[in-house]
């Protein structure tokens, strides 16, 4: 296990370097003068300087890749031309945000996807078998910034439930805690499941079919004509066959579900990285736009990487590979 | 308070408020959630900032004089207790009130006051209310006297009004808080999320992008009137207007600003708790016509290169739009009555009246009031482009001359859904002239720098209502004149400024500006469309709202909800 | 000499018959739109604005007074096309790179498979958001770049596909046969080798072109596609976020969208299904 460990390790290393060295790239395509994006418009003299001499920008482009790769690997993003406060801040205030919103719509994804999947495995040709594979190919069509507006018209306008923005209420911060969890998992409801339900849909799939290709083997038929019910033959056998699945399926959504939180963010005015990248666009604020693109880019490298040591640790077949 | 050039008019209160003194006030009083667009980036008031900025500043950091509005500036005493100015106006000594302090304990003495127009005056902070300190004497802006007394020494007279706005319009930073901050980079101080504060309210907590939660000051020294009487204030940050009326209606939210006119007129029926104010005459829009020749300002734009910004007319006049005649008739093209009614208001109610000019019709001396503005007339306006040698040639609907038709670019800023379909509305207008206008709807930033280098032909803008007269921004000729957009230069127009901005008499200067408000007209370098008014909509528990030309949060301290009525108990 | 297997007729298949029936009709629909459309997209007339979809404006109309429906229309000219040149773009590249990886092996093999997999990880509407951000000030040929910048980041299972289908097709008799002929190996790519790999890029190209049409929907939506006025579908979607209780201005665009990709979905699903079952005889 170690040694897969130290190999996988070994292969995210240069993507995580690539990641950083096509921020570099875009940051050098930029048009106009890199100065002119790093440094603040009302910066003193003084502070372009301090600016110019951290990223080298007077000097080769072989210098200046290097300086830059040194300052990303210490943290230092740069600073938002618009708010003259480190990149990196104010991706670590946005971050957690993001972070529960992805993890919910994971939980979201998996939870659904494997509780379609099983239900259609179990009553297989029934209409309601039928009936959730077109809802399957019609979720996996639609858009994720729509499906989240489509939501919010369902269940904050015309059935005012469930709130229409932002990840907390103001005042639940002076409520007992368990109603202020209470205000935050009504938050995350309908984002996580504007974000999960198309990668449900995905998962319903691949899990029905896994499922039921599992269920034709013998050992499942000996059990249920032993007189095991059903559901416990599910419980015990299948389900442990749809892990290992999922669990790489879940390796390859990330990186969707990370562009899909942008959109996400930007209908529910969520207070995360998604609004962050946006606004950086909108105002042109070059060094948080990369900034941003950079944490996405690692944070898919170390979840794909944590998506195959999950996937190592449960099968070992993928070890020995 | 926001910036002070950018201040409101004179408001109509439009909702009934019910009298107060009817019920006690609630001991423990209530919260006010307002759903605001903007977050708080920065709390210091020398700084540009935010709408939200703005408010904020003013409610934890007041300015030393409580400043009101009737037909102008009006000024009450807050941290500064008592003013007067010496036999030849030129000096301005002002008595702070003894006791004040900040929330670490540290009094506030005039070195406070000194050291905040010190950053507003100092080129490496890049202010811009760097204007306020431009008459005034740099030994003298202020003068510490000692803790209480200092003293402003201008270095000529003009509206008296408008000196006391420039004394008293900064919003109080502390000295030995901020004294060794790197002045080139206070936007991302820590005060700006920790300030200290000495006003009735303080923040209490700021979560980025979410929400700003402001308390009652606990340490407030200043007059006990000013003492809060709810519990809390919470800013809530919603970019969507949409998302901001739903939230209103579904009662999460408060109070609601600029709402939309149908927003607001369905809002009247649906809700008849919510409480509707009229902020009056707070904006005016317009469709700018390039005076020059933008095309060619880049060329010599690019030129300069690093060096000074050219001249404007150097770049000769606009080849369609140079012509005074040719923009009154693009005026008289466009129905710009008709346009109001159907983009601010139905049935009785209008939330705008016709504009002839930059000067609000709030500053009741000043507002040239008797100039009638130009009518709808289509048929005189194809006369008027027939006589400046356009015609329909090639039959292809558009007027052309020498082979060049009349073609414009008309840029619009976007997120602004009325100037968009003023711009759409200005099209359709014009197509009927045989004028083809093709909208470019940009990104603010785009748009303002566009504006900015003058690399456009026509753009639709708005300006804030200013609360004291000075044209200059807008219409002295010159290449330092940013906001001269559309480059217009008389040079009667540039005497009459100096005149009306060095003259001490209000009556005399009155009729300086109603002259300058008839030349600009008579040149149309505008079309000047409307006045807007700002609609804000408060629930209908709070009493005592005043929502006045200068914030809608004017004397918040005031407001107040009855026992029986209150909604957050804790 | 085997030639590569036919495909057997979708109509077969229920839903692949959907999908094709759907991406015919919305190809025709965006077609003719400059006929069939009943209004002008650009034309703003205030008077009707903001109405519910109705007799005289089936869909409604937006908040300057535009027709849902013509915009509607429209629309599909905007977002078929950027989605099929995007998706013969990265068809294009796609199929050069495989064919490089699997013809030539080696050093080839191990950089192409390497920037494959860089482009794998990174999150594709990032990746395109940060490019487009910084070319944000290009607003003409917005069009063209757009469709360039998505097809540069759905090369990469073509790749996969082709590199495959490249090596498993390399070592067959006919290849050898043509190599020991002394044929050029461009040739032998070519006309022997590639058209092998046809079908199964095929199918996934069918299933590129419905994710391709949702990501040019979000970049539209983000304000980072075709400027306005031309109407996207995308686009329109963004204007229905600032009036919600328009509902009209939300809902169909994102069906057309819906309609789309699920049409291009069947369709693909429909094609690998027939291969596969094609290769099952073949056996």
């Amino acid at each position: 296990m170690i040694r897969f460990t130290l190999r996988r390790l070994l292969t995210a290393i240069p993507l995580a370097w690539a990641v950083v060295t096509v921020s570099f790239l875009l940051l050098e395509a930029a048009p106009g003068d890199v100065s002119g994006v790093l440094v603040p418009q009302g910066a003193s003299p003084a502070l372009r300087e301090a600016i110019l001499t951290k990223w080298q920008l007077e000097a080769p482009m072989v210098t200046r890749y290097l300086t830059a790769l040194g300052n990303l690997c210490s943290g230092d993003l740069g600073l938002s031309v618009v708010r003259e406060r480190p990149v990196l801040d104010l991706i670590r205030e946005a971050l957690p945000a993001t972070l529960a919103l992805t993890g919910c719509a994971l939980a979201v994804m998996v939870l659904l996807g494997l509780g379609i999947g099983s239900l259609q495995a179990l009553r297989r040709g029934s209409w309601l078998d039928r009936s959730a594979t077109i809802t399957s190919v019609v979720l996996h069509a639609v858009p994720s910034f729509w499906l989240a507006m489509v939501l919010v018209l369902c269940f904050a306008l015309w059935f005012p439930v469930l709130p229409a923005s932002q990840a907390t209420d103001p005042m639940a911060a002076y409520l007992p805690a368990w109603r202020q969890g209470l205000d935050r998992l009504a938050h995350l409801l309908l984002p996580a499941l504007a974000l999960g339900a198309a990668n449900a849909a995905l998962i319903a799939r691949h899990h029905r079919s896994a499922l039921l290709e599992v269920m034709d083997q013998d050992f499942i038929r000996t059990a249920r004509s032993l007189g095991l019910g059903p559901w416990r033959v599910l419980t015990r056998h299948a389900l442990r066959a749809a892990v290992l699945p999922t669990v790489t399926l879940l390796g390859v959504a990330l990186p969707f579900l990370f562009s899909g939180s942008v959109v996400v963010e930007r209908v529910f005015a969520w207070p995360g990285m998604g609004t962050l990248i946006f606004e950086g666009i909108e105002h042109q604020d070059t060094p948080v736009v990369l900034g941003c693109f950079l944490v996405y880019g690692l944070l898919v490298v170390v979840g794909g990487l944590l998506a195959d040591l999950a996937a190592a640790a449960l099968d070992p077949r993928i070890r020995l590979d | 308070m926001p910036t002070l050039p950018f201040l409101l008019l004179l408001a109509a209160c439009d909702s009934p408020s019910p009298p107060s003194g009817v019920e006690a006030p609630s001991a423990a009083g209530d919260t006010l959630v307002v759903a605001w667009a903007d977050d708080v980036e920065s709390l210091i008031s020398v700084l540009p900032q935010t709408s939200a900025d703005g408010e904020i500043t003013w409610l934890i950091n007041p300015m030393i004089a409580d400043v009101g509005f009737d037909c102008g500036l009006s000024f009450a005493p807050f941290a500064a207790e008592s003013w007067s100015f010496s036999d030849d106006g030129l000096t301005l000594d002002v008595t702070l009130r003894d006791g004040l302090q900040w929330s670490d304990g540290a009094a506030l003495t005039a070195r406070d006051v000194a050291f905040t127009y010190g950053l507003a005056a100092d080129p490496a902070v890049g202010s811009p209310r760097a204007s306020f300190v431009e008459h005034m004497d740099p030994q003298a802006n202020p003068r510490v006297l000692d803790d209480h007394h200092l003293q402003f020494v201008f270095l000529r007279t003009y509206d008296p009004a408008t000196m006391l706005a420039h004394a008293f319009g900064l919003e109080l930073l502390p000295e030995h808080a901020l004294r060794d901050a790197d002045r080139a980079t206070l936007k991302g101080h820590a005060f700006n999320r920790a300030p200290l504060v000495y006003g009735p309210w303080r923040v209490a907590s700021h979560e980025a992008g979410q929400t700003v939660v402001l308390e009652p000051n606990p340490a407030f020294t200043g007059p006990e009137e000013w003492r809060p009487k709810l519990r809390r204030v919470i800013l809530k940050v919603l970019p969507e207007a949409a998302t901001r009326l739903l939230e209103l209606k579904a009662g999460s939210v408060d109070m609601v600003t600029g709402l939309e006119v149908e927003d607001a007129i369905a809002l009247r029926q649906e809700r008849p708790d919510i409480d509707l104010h009229r902020r009056g005459w707070r904006a005016m829009e317009y469709i700018g016509w390039n005076a020059i020749d933008g095309a060619r300002y880049q060329e010599l734009l690019t030129a300069a290169g690093d060096g000074p910004a050219p001249e404007p007319a150097m770049a000769g006049p606009h080849p369609l739009l140079g012509d005074p005649a040719v923009r009154t008739a693009l005026t008289q093209a466009f129905d710009i009555e008709r346009a109001m009614t159907e983009l601010l208001g139905s049935g009785d109610k209008l939330y705008g009246v016709r504009s002839v000019g930059t000067i609000s019709p709030a500053l009741c001396q000043h507002h040239a009031s008797e100039l009638v503005p130009l009518a709808y007339d289509p048929d005189g306006a194809r006369a008027a482009l027939a006589q400046a040698g356009w015609s329909d040639s090639d039959g292809d609907g558009v007027l052309d001359k020498d082979g060049r038709p009349f073609s414009l670019e008309i840029l619009v800023s976007s997120g602004n859904p009325r100037r968009e379909r003023i711009a759409l509305l200005a099209q359709d207008a014009l197509r009927q002239i045989g004028v083809e206008l093709q909208v470019s709807t940009l990104d603010f930033n785009a748009y303002i720098q566009r504006a900015i280098h003058k690399d456009f032909d026509a753009m639709v803008g708005g300006w804030s209502a200013d609360l004291f007269v000075d044209p200059s921004t807008q219409w002295r000729s010159g290449p330092e004149q940013v906001y001269n957009f559309v480059s217009y230069a008389n040079p009667s127009v540039d005497a009459l400024i100096e005149r009306g901005l060095s003259e001490p008499d209000p009556t005399a200067a009155a009729r300086i500006w109603r002259e300058l408000q008839a030349t600009i007209y008579r040149d149309q370098p505008y079309s000047f469309l409307w006045w807007v008014d700002e609609i804000v909509a408060v629930d209908g528990r709070f009493q005592d709202v005043a929502v006045h030309p200068s914030s809608p949060f004017y004397h918040l301290h005031e407001w107040w909800v009855p026992a029986d009525k209150v909604k957050y108990e804790h | 000499m085997a030639s590569p297997p036919r495909l057997q007729r979708l109509t077969r298949q229920p839903m692949a018959a959907v999908g094709l029936g759907l991406v015919v009709a919305l190809t025709l629909l965006a077609a003719v739109a400059p006929w069939i459309a009943p209004y002008d997209p650009l034309q703003v007339q205030l008077g009707p604005a903001n109405s519910a979809p109705g007799l005289e404006f089936l869909l409604g109309t937006d908040a300057v007074g535009r027709d849902c429906l013509s915009r509607l229309l429209y629309g599909g000219r905007v977002s078929l096309p950027i989605g099929l040149l995007a998706v013969a773009v990265a068809v294009s590249l796609g199929t050069a790179m495989g064919a490089a990886a699997g013809f030539l092996g080696g050093w080839a093999d191990t950089l192409i498979g390497w920037l494959t997999d860089l482009f794998l990880a990174l999150p594709r509407l990032v990746l395109l958001l940060a490019v487009l951000a910084v070319a944000s000030r290009v607003q003409h040929g917005r069009f063209l770049l757009v469709a360039l910048v998505l097809g540069a980041t759905g090369w990469m299972p073509v790749a996969r596909i082709v590199r495959a289908q490249v090596m498993s097709t390399r070592g067959r008799p006919w290849v050898q046969a043509a190599r020991g002929l002394g044929l050029p190996p461009s040739r032998i790519l070519v006309r022997h080798v590639l058209p092998w790999a046809l079908p199964p890029v095929m199918v996934h190209a069918s299933l590129l072109v419905g994710t391709t049409i949702l990501a040019e929907a979000a970049l539209s939506f983000l304000g980072l596609g075709v400027p306005q006025p031309t109407p996207t579908w995308g686009n329109m979607i963004a204007e229905g976020m600032h009036r919600l209780d328009s509902w009209w201005l939300t809902v169909f665009p994102g069906l057309a969208i819906t309609a789309a990709v699920a049409g291009f979905n069947l369709l693909g699903d429909g094609l690998r299904d027939a291969l596969s079952r094609e290769e099952e005889t073949a056996a």
